[in-house]
């Protein structure tokens, strides 16, 4: 089932082939990010524009988007009939294939995105500063760089979840579409966010924040904090596995 | 040959469709706590991590409410001012314009204002309230209340400056009071039967004025151990 010659292969066999596509990937993002500053701080002439706030805003906006593509992109192949068959037919078993998923989507991606996203932020966030400081120090509004998990909301954790969760589901669309499985993907997502989950909000009235944030204004108790954190690990794992069936399975037919 | 995957996603998206449908409806007047404080002397209220929903001065001149904004706070606060005879109303709308932890300022010129009523609106259990007044009408749940006694002299009320404070906690329940007198002559506890602890960090000289039940399990604690107010 795993064999750690294999799979380093398997990994080298991926870089090798995909690695260029993931460096301009990034690059991609990295000169979005830079044209993103220029509009907010229209073109540098309102560098306090771009306050802590702003940051987190493109921060988790890029990272939504550009997590739900990444997955996207990594099983492309399977649309082209002639390189399906050679992604499938790779040397190693599914749950190599499966595992070098897991580590380049859920888990490679966040690092590379965060440590890419503070090319543009951290240059930018500090021209802010002193800007703003040599204009009005006492109402500083810019306050440095925005770094998750050091200076953030204390979203990230739950940011992390979230993107793995639409990260599997667009793998598991993709490799159970066979036929224009991104669109189909894309419209599967569009009505499970923009739909269905504000329709049975409506229906319960629930207070759906509270499955994301822990504010103290609410009085949640503790078999509430349990059933949130199954829901918070059990959607994700059941996609990811599911995605390793579906692997299979297409594999196999 | 069974298909498993379609099925798993099919569970996962069902989970997920029940995590949503449980969550717990959003409580917004869990407890509506009406905390009501003589203006004579008071100059803070630290608010906690409540949101208000509106603050009334009474004033018999100008009264200037100022706030401190917080780290976390999105919105500028959509205060409106209405002078309504004497009364100084600020209103926050439809939605609480003070959310999160810090401070609130209330007037400067304490003088001229003669009473107070903060209307704190929270969602959940009042967890510690600090407030600095001499006279306190507590109406609401807290597990910690803090009362730091503000004995300036006051223009309007005379009577009260100095070194008097009066509580009452008739219609309150506080877990733990700790009052901070330091500089009382006379403290004056209302009906206490909702209090759990109370604690009095006062100057051996300082006389209280409590029913005997109350006063019997009212721990005096000298002035020498009062701590330094945040």
């Amino acid at each position: 089932m795993f064999d750690l010659q294999r799979f380093l292969r398997l990994a080298r066999v991926q870089w090798a082939e995909r690695g260029r596509e993931y460096l301009w990937f990034f690059g991609i993002g990295i000169i979005v990010h830079g044209l993103v500053w220029l509009l907010i701080t229209e073109a540098g002439d309102s560098l306090s524009g771009y306050s802590n706030d702003v940051q987190q805003f493109v921060y988790i906006s890029g990272y939504l988007i550009c997590g739900v593509l990444f997955a996207g992109l990594h099983f492309s192949a399977l649309n082209r009939r002639e390189s399906a068959l050679t992604v499938l037919m790779r040397p190693a078993s599914t749950f190599e294939k499966f595992l070098l998923t897991i580590l380049i989507v859920g888990i490679a991606f966040p690092v590379v995105f965060t440590i890419c996203f503070q090319v543009c932020n951290v240059p930018g966030a500090l021209l802010a500063k002193v800007v703003q400081l040599s204009q009005s120090p006492e109402y500083p509004r810019a306050t440095g760089p925005f770094i998750p998990f050091i200076n953030g909301e204390g979203i990230e954790g739950a940011l992390f979840l979230g993107l793995t969760t639409l990260q599997a589901l667009v793998i598991a669309g993709v490799l159970y579409f066979r036929r224009f499985a991104w669109l189909k993907t894309g419209v599967a997502l569009f009505v499970l966010l923009f739909i269905m989950i504000p329709l049975l909000v409506m229906i319960g009235e629930s207070n759906i924040d509270m499955l994301i944030s822990d504010d103290s204004r609410w009085a949640v108790d503790g078999f509430f904090r349990l059933w949130r954190w199954v829901l918070w690990i059990g959607v994700p794992g059941l996609l990811w596995l599911s995605s390793y069936f579906l692997l299979r399975e297409r594999e196999l037919q | 040959m069974k298909r498993i995957g379609p099925w798993m996603v099919c569970v996962a998206l069902a989970l997920m469709a029940l995590g949503v449908l449980s969550t717990p409806r959003p409580e917004i007047h869990t407890a509506e706590r009406e905390l009501r404080v003589d203006m004579a002397g008071i100059t803070t209220v630290d608010i906690g991590s409540l949101s208000i929903r509106s603050i009334t001065l009474q004033s018999e001149g100008p009264a200037v409410l100022r706030y401190e904004k917080n780290r976390r706070q999105r919105d500028e606060p959509d205060v409106n001012a209405n002078r309504i005879d004497q009364t100084l109303v600020f209103s926050a709308g439809s939605k609480p314009f003070y959310y999160g932890q810090g401070h609130l300022t209330l007037p400067v010129d304490v003088a001229s204002v003669k009473a107070c009523m903060v209307m704190i609106e929270a969602k959940a259990e009042i967890d510690t309230l600090r407030i600095d007044a001499a006279e306190v009408n507590w109406t609401g749940n807290a597990k910690q209340l803090d009362v730091y006694l503000q004995l300036k002299r006051s223009s309007h009320c005379p009577e009260r400056s100095g070194r008097e404070a009066n509580f009452d906690f008739s219609a309150g329940k506080v877990d733990r009071l700790r009052i901070f007198a330091p500089e009382a002559s006379i403290v004056r506890l209302g009906d206490m039967g909702q209090v759990g602890e109370v604690e009095l960090h006062a100057s051996p000289d300082t006389r209280v004025n409590a029913r005997p039940a109350d006063f019997a399990r009212l721990r005096v604690i000298p002035i020498g151990e009062l701590p330094v107010p945040p």
